[in-house]
């Protein structure tokens, strides 16, 4: 048993250290620029909701149009924030599990200041009004083809990683990271091209732009999410996963099920009658890939109630995890008995922010905090931050999450309700509205304290210790011996 | 542990398998275009050449209808109204103390 010996140990470290250095200027910046999108997100997010229930807020600023600023605040969060996280998760976890050290992170950077310049000129555009109007698509035209490029400039290498990786085990968050870094190619090139490049039926296009959302979410930012939390649960806990057999029969699940999910927003339009009803059906099935991914992850981390409350990535991934699980039934619930009630209510947008916040964003979180005391070789500074940001967030997103869902919901009876006018269906969730508003209050409150922490780590100002920051107990009495010691080849592991 | 996996030529020929399985998205879009494109007429297209029509008999009716000549009679004696100096009328004015 070569690996187990103190020789093999010490190689494994060096190249855990080397891997970690590799891509410490990449993962960081990704992960530092999403964070400042989050918080723009988060800005634009609290306008466009006060403009939801108090239309006369900013009237006089043209840019801040309702319409602008919708838009503008759903593609920050998407591809400001939502991407780079993912980005730095993935060059990072699959150069982990593929063991190889990043050869390229000059060109990773470089397209990802691309991407980054990509993306202001397109929020910018959306607010002068340049914007085309297809959901998560909004930004002009020529926007597109530099992010695709861009993407592909920052992934490939994860890919060349894989193939090249030493021969055994191909771990589930691999299966996970490949598949989105697959998929979101497909989708993207695929919505773009039929909807902007190829003339053609504009019913055709409105269908595949409800599709490339649909799908958006359930092929890119849900696998990183699962990746991430298929890494962490059983290296914090150090249990393997409770069931590969599970773990298999999720991933195929979603990789049957996701592609058929979006269009079910177009019910009623004059398309082939079965698309929306495949649609929905999706929406309904997602509980099984729902139910094995949480099973087996809150499996693997049962009985170790306090690790999860201790470790900031465990308990940011949990809640992500348990966040799927509440999409999936909310999904299934809605689509199955209130349809009529969502198709044209605020619920979509609590459903949105649920599955890009409350699923992708805390599994993300999750990772953030796992992945950056390792690229810096620094722990994170203040366990009060991290704190504030996990229940602010968790607050935050749940409060969204219901204002936005039952608020829809009431607005969709009072749309359904022909007896009554338009504005008074409106009416209905104009107080949910101000939830909101809160809300996102309390999430920019989040964002705040994990951007400053985040920006104080990559200045490597963080604690010079091996102890992993916990979130329970004091470091001076921690097992992991003194604080100021920094092991040779990195931080600690748990 | 086999490291004989990661040579140049397998990360050279890593790096074109990606690019292609990229690309072939691109392909497919290309291939299968020609089946969802069918001619598009929309309705404004499709009633547009009625409507043009509609559009040019109702020119040339306006046309027909106008003529410059009496146009200019009925002109030149408006201006001569409208130069004249105005004096109070008969009619009370709305407003107007009334007897």
């Amino acid at each position: 048993m070569p690996e187990t010996t103190p020789t093999a140990d010490a190689n494994d470290v060096a190249l855990r250290s080397a891997i970690d250095r590799s891509l410490r200027h990449p993962v960081m910046f990704f992960f530092t620029s999403g964070a400042v999108w989050l918080a723009v997100a988060a800005v634009l997010g609290l306008i466009t909701s006060a403009k939801k229930h108090m239309p006369e807020f900013l009237e006089g600023v043209s840019f801040l149009d309702a319409g602008k600023i919708d838009a503008a605040h759903i593609n920050a969060l998407i591809y400001g924030w939502g991407f780079q996280a993912a980005f730095g998760v993935i060059i990072w976890l699959m150069a982990r599990l593929s063991r190889k050290e990043c050869s390229s992170p000059g060109l990773i950077l470089t397209a990802g200041h691309v991407w980054n310049g990509a993306v202001m000129i397109g929020v910018i555009a959306i607010l002068m009004g340049r914007g085309t109007g297809v959901p998560w698509m909004e930004f002009p035209t020529f926007v597109w083809p530099v992010l695709l490029l861009s993407y592909i400039v920052i992934t490939i290498w994860s890919l060349i990683q894989f193939q090249v990786r030493d021969a055994g085990h191909v771990y589930v968050s691999q299966w996970y990271l490949l598949a989105a870094m697959l998929w979101f190619p497909w989708i993207y090139f695929t919505a773009n091209v039929f909807v902007f490049s190829f003339e053609g039926n504009p019913l055709m296009a409105a269908g595949i732009a409800s599709w490339f959302k649909g799908t958006l979410f359930l092929l890119f930012f849900l696998p990183v999410a699962i990746a991430s939390a298929y890494f962490l649960a059983p290296k914090i806990t150090g249990r393997p996963v409770y069931s590969y057999n599970i773990a298999l029969f999720g991933f195929w699940s979603l990789a049957v099920i996701g592609p058929w999910a979006g269009m079910q927003k177009l019910t009623g339009a004059p398309i082939p009658q079965f698309l929306p009803y495949a649609g929905a059906a999706a929406m309904v099935l997602i509980l099984i890939p729902a139910f094995a991914v949480s099973w087996n992850i809150l499996k693997t981390v049962a009985g170790h109630g306090e690790t999860v409350s201790a470790s900031p990535s465990l308990r940011f991934t949990a809640a992500g995890i348990i966040g799927f699980l509440v999409f999936a039934a909310l999904s299934a619930v809605t689509h199955l008995f209130g349809f009529k009630l969502i198709q044209f209510s605020y619920t979509g947008y609590g459903f949105d922010v649920l599955g890009l916040y409350g699923v992708f964003s805390l599994c993300a979180f999750g990772a953030i905090y796992f992945i950056v005391p390792r690229v810096t070789r620094r722990e994170w500074l203040s366990r009060r931050f991290i704190t504030w940001h996990f229940y602010l967030s968790l607050y935050g997103t749940i409060s969204v999450t219901l204002c936005a869902i039952v608020g829809g919901l009431s607005q969709g009876e009072g749309i359904e309700a022909w007896n009554q006018s338009f504005l008074a269906g409106a009416g209905r969730a104009q107080m949910y509205g101000w939830g909101v508003t809160f809300s996102w209050g309390f999430l920019l409150l989040s964002n705040l304290f994990f951007g400053l922490h985040l920006l104080l780590m990559w200045a490597r100002l963080g604690r010079r210790s091996s102890h992993p920051t916990l979130l329970t107990g004091h470091h001076t009495d921690s097992p992991h011996g003194p604080e100021g010691e920094v092991d040779n080849y990195g931080s600690a592991t748990a | 542990m086999d490291h004989n996996r990661d040579n140049p030529l397998r990360r050279f020929s890593a790096f074109w398998i990606a690019l292609l399985l990229v690309g072939c998205f691109g392909i497919a879009c290309i291939i299968i275009r020609p089946v969802t494109h069918a001619r598009v007429e929309s309705a404004y297209e499709m009633i547009s050449e009625e409507r043009l029509e509609t559009k040019a008999e109702i020119e040339k009716a306006q046309a027909a209808a106008l003529d410059p000549e009496k146009l200019e009679v009925s002109r030149e004696a408006s201006v001569v109204t409208l130069n004249q100096t105005p004096t109070a009328g008969a009619m009370p004015l709305p407003g107007a103390p009334t007897n």
